[in-house]
């Protein structure tokens, strides 16, 4: 088996008396969609969180490619290759949408210093930028300022600037929220389509995408890590099943499971 | 009417007050002018920290007082022969000398304050900025030697290449000269890699960590060269005055020097120009109708808080902004 | 101590609401003037006390009203700008009301004179009133904000504005009577300390950077924290002012040794912030960002 590009070993990670994060070891291998679901309150955000460098654990270690990131910070470990989808849409919203890519492309090329030539006459950084945006078909969108655009629109930025970064992994959390049932389609085939760049960790409630994307799945409860395996092994598992439904059944398709 | 279009008329405007004075013979308001700029410049400065970094500093005129203090020393000292604290130079009168030193006196003591005023944010800044300047301040009234409460005096105007630099006409075209470069400068940085990245923290810290830059240092760069640039009028406003004083290191006059700002239009390119020009307005005609003019100024800038956010540039320009 | 009035009502006021107050220092001047206005007035001390007190807190919930309740919402330069107007227009109300010139306010007969404490020190009853009136008002602090409905109100506020609103508090009446309590605090402090020194346009500006160095050593939001932080600063105030001419003096004529010797006394309270900010940017007791 190649290296996994993700390694979290044994991460422990508690709130006062609450454990968030209990003894969690998983891998991302390259060129896998693995999906993290569990109910509401499982602890998936603070998993990701440490992932990035938001958060750090009690315990435990964090590799991201073979090197040990545990004690880095958010920017340092974003240099490093790991590439994130806030949650919660966070573009820049006095920006215009070609100035929010651009700005991830000089975050990956460490221009950050450079005070007299203009932003936006580096052509090789726009014309990177330019091809992002064209992927994500915000290409003619590109002047309109970022807070102007619908919600769809803003996730899709979010994606293109995690893409201009070129990252080693990709962490999606809950990409699909909030888009409407016309966008779906074309974020699952987006999503989908990032795996030959790079592998995704994807932290997702819409059960459909989840299962149609995902090469592997973990499911996480109570900050504990019930299982890891393909789709189908985890749609017959009983701990899963009792963990998100108590004794029903689970329904094939568990669309808004709470 | 367009931003350019405003910003040509201002730049025309003053260029055009030498010829009237000239004209009409008013030297008083040539005088008058030259506090403009010079003031507009400690406002350009603010700006960068504050329009394009977010960062809201109560202490600017640490900075201001910094460089006109630097200025009155090293004067005196030249003027009367002294050796500077024990290294055998005695100081200079020439502006060309005093601009560099000023400037880096202005950086090395923006950078100890940054770097421990930036490891707070938000209300926390702004109240420790402020407190650094009162230190500042504390310092300037306890130094006897350099003319504690009362300030220093020098009574020569600093050289500059040469030319008589007592003349009001030369010395205003000199600080106007100043201005245009801090301008022309600030334009170039707001749309250079650089000013995106600093804008980007201004907006969202996280997100800019989170394409792997760090917001600390980024803040911290944009500190220390709006300092400079503050540091800079202050010593031009100690040669016009021939005067400094601790009140220049007031945090009364940091609030002027944001007001400057804010009335003009934060962030905007002209935006401490027009708040310069219309202080100094106003303090002339207001202060010459009532002595309370002070309430008038501060009722013009409570209205403009509350009502008229985007300062007169705004109102003028009246662009949507998200 | 009156620091610690001071700080404690700022500090109220930021934590429960999140505005910065920069007027609070006109409060101060405004409870000053209060109370010699009430004492011209022909009203004895204690009366024009209570009166500086009320009259400042009305015109912190006036102000609270008019000004600061636009700004709740908005960010703190907004805030800071708007609180510095107010004291613009404050200074020159209290200018075209009084006059430039400082007004007297006499320590009442009953509390002047020195008293003999122990180790031979005397020391002015008026100050002793002063320090046992803070601690009344520190305990009653204590008291409301740990015992009473309001206080658990108060509390509440801090951690989570929207919760309290939707529980059916009246936010906005708990504001006015918070921003009030901080409003009255501050007259106090101006009041007491106006007996002791003069009373004057611009008074409350040095006592309030002060407050904040002691706010930011102390941590915002723990009023606890500013009672601490006020002792230390106060400590070191009057340490340094006594301590440093005399270091000086050694290779300093005496009149220098002094005058520097308490201008640098101020500057160790700075010394002592950036140290905090250097080790723990939230302040000794205060909540991690």
């Amino acid at each position: 088996m190649s290296h996994p590009v993700v390694e979290l070993c044994n991460l422990c990670k508690s709130y006062g008396s609450l454990e968030v994060t209990a003894n969690v070891s998983l891998t991302v291998q390259p060129g896998e969609i693995h999906a993290l679901i569990g109910p509401n309150g499982a602890g998936k955000s603070t998993l990701i969180k440490q992932i990035v460098g938001e958060a750090l654990p009690d315990s435990g270690r964090v590799l991201l490619d073979g090197r040990d990131v545990t004690s880095w910070g958010m920017a340092k470990r974003a240099r490093a290759g790991v590439g994130r989808i806030f949650q919660i849409s966070s573009v820049l919203p006095a920006f215009t949408v070609l100035q929010n890519v651009v700005l991830a492309v000089q975050g990956r090329e460490q221009r950050v210093y450079g005070f007299w030539k203009q932003a936006l006459s580096f052509h090789n950084s726009c014309d990177d930028a330019m091809d992002v945006l064209e992927q994500l078909g915000l290409h003619q969108r590109c002047e309109v300022l970022a807070g102007n655009l619908s919600h769809g629109e803003r996730r899709r930025l979010e994606l293109a600037m995690a893409m201009a970064l070129r990252p080693k992994i990709y962490l999606l959390d809950e990409p699909m929220a909030g888009i409407g049932s016309e966008g779906t389609q074309d974020m699952l085939s987006l999503i989908a389509s990032l795996r030959t760049r790079a592998p995704v960790l994807l932290v997702e409630h819409d059960m459909d995408a989840v299962f149609s994307l995902a090469d592997r799945i973990s499911v996480l409860d109570y900050g504990h890590l019930l299982m890891t395996g393909t789709p189908d092994e985890v749609r017959g598992n009983e701990q899963v099943l009792s963990a998100y439904l108590g004794d029903d059944g689970m329904p094939t398709s568990t669309q808004g499971v709470v | 009417m367009t931003q350019y279009r405003i910003n040509a008329a201002l730049i025309l405007a003053l260029l055009l007050v030498p010829v009237y004075a000239q004209l009409s013979g008013d030297i008083f308001s040539l005088t008058l002018a030259t506090k403009v700029v010079i003031l507009a410049l400690a406002a350009v400065g603010l700006n960068v920290a504050l329009g394009l970094g977010g960062m809201v500093s109560f202490g600017h005129a640490a900075f201001f007082g910094l460089g006109g203090y630097v200025t009155g020393i090293l004067a005196t000292h030249h003027m009367n022969a002294e050796s500077l604290l024990g290294t055998g130079w005695t100081g200079s009168q020439d502006m060309l000398v005093i601009w560099p030193v000023a400037v880096v006196v202005c950086a090395a003591a923006a950078l100890m304050i940054g770097l421990l005023s930036l490891r707070t944010s938000g209300v926390y800044f702004i109240m420790v900025t402020l407190a650094f300047a009162q230190m500042m301040y504390y310092l300037a009234i306890a130094w006897p030697a350099y003319g504690g409460e009362d300030g220093l005096s020098f009574y020569v105007r600093n050289q500059f290449a040469g030319m008589d630099t007592m003349t009001p006409l030369t010395y205003y075209l000199i600080t106007l000269a100043v201005l245009l470069c801090a301008l022309w400068l600030f334009a170039r940085l707001s749309h250079s890699g650089f000013g995106l990245v600093l804008q980007a923290v201004r907006q969202n810290p996280q997100r800019v960590q989170s394409v792997g830059i760090s917001p600390f240092q980024v803040q911290l760069t944009a500190f220390v060269m709006s300092a400079v640039i503050t540091g800079l009028a202050g010593s031009l406003y100690a040669d016009l005055n021939r005067f400094v004083s601790p009140q220049s290191l007031s945090w009364h006059f940091s609030g002027e020097i944001i007001v400057f700002v804010i009335l003009g239009g934060v962030a905007r390119l002209m935006g401490p120009v027009i708040g310069a020009m219309v202080f100094v307005l106003l303090e002339h005609w207001l202060g010459g109708v009532s002595e309370h003019w002070q309430f008038f100024l501060g009722l013009t800038l409570l209205v403009v808080v509350m009502f008229a956010r985007g300062g007169v540039l705004g109102l003028l320009l009246r662009k949507d902004q998200p | 101590m009156t620091l610690f009035l001071m700080a404690a009502g700022l500090t109220l006021v930021f934590g429960v609401m999140g505005v910065i107050n920069l007027a609070h220092g006109s409060l101060y001047m405004v409870g000053a003037f209060a109370c010699a206005a009430g004492i011209q007035m022909g009203a004895g001390f204690f009366v024009s006390l209570l009166f500086a007190v009320g009259v400042a807190a009305l015109t912190g919930a006036v102000i609270e009203i008019v000004v600061v309740r636009q700004l709740y919402q908005r960010d703190h330069l907004d805030q800071v700008l708007a609180t510095f107007a107010l004291i613009l227009m404050a200074n020159e109300l209290m200018r075209w009301l009084f006059g430039s010139f400082p007004l007297s306010l006499d320590v009442p007969v009953l509390l002047q004179g020195t008293v003999a404490l122990p180790f031979g020190v005397t020391y002015s009853v008026f100050r002793l009133f002063i320090i046992a009136m803070s601690v009344v008002v520190a305990a009653a602090l204590f008291v409301l904000i740990a015992r009473t409905r309001l206080g658990v109100r108060i509390r509440a506020g801090q951690s989570d504005r929207e919760m309290v609103a939707a529980l059916g508090v009246n936010i906005r009446r708990l504001y006015t009577v918070v921003f009030a309590i901080g409003a009255g605090l501050a007259g106090l402090a101006g009041a007491l300390i106006g007996s002791l020194q003069s009373v004057q346009v611009g008074m409350g500006e040095p006592v309030l950077i002060i407050a904040f160095v002691v706010i930011i050593i102390g941590g915002i939001g723990s009023i606890f924290g500013s009672l601490v932080a006020a002792l230390l600063v106060g400590t070191l105030d009057v340490m340094g002012k006594f301590l440093l001419p005399i270091v000086f003096e050694v290779f300093m004529p005496v009149g220098q040794a002094a005058s520097m010797g308490s201008a640098l006394a101020s500057v160790a309270i700075y010394v002592l912030m950036a140290a905090v900010l250097l080790f723990k940017p939230q302040g000794l007791f205060g909540k991690p960002a």
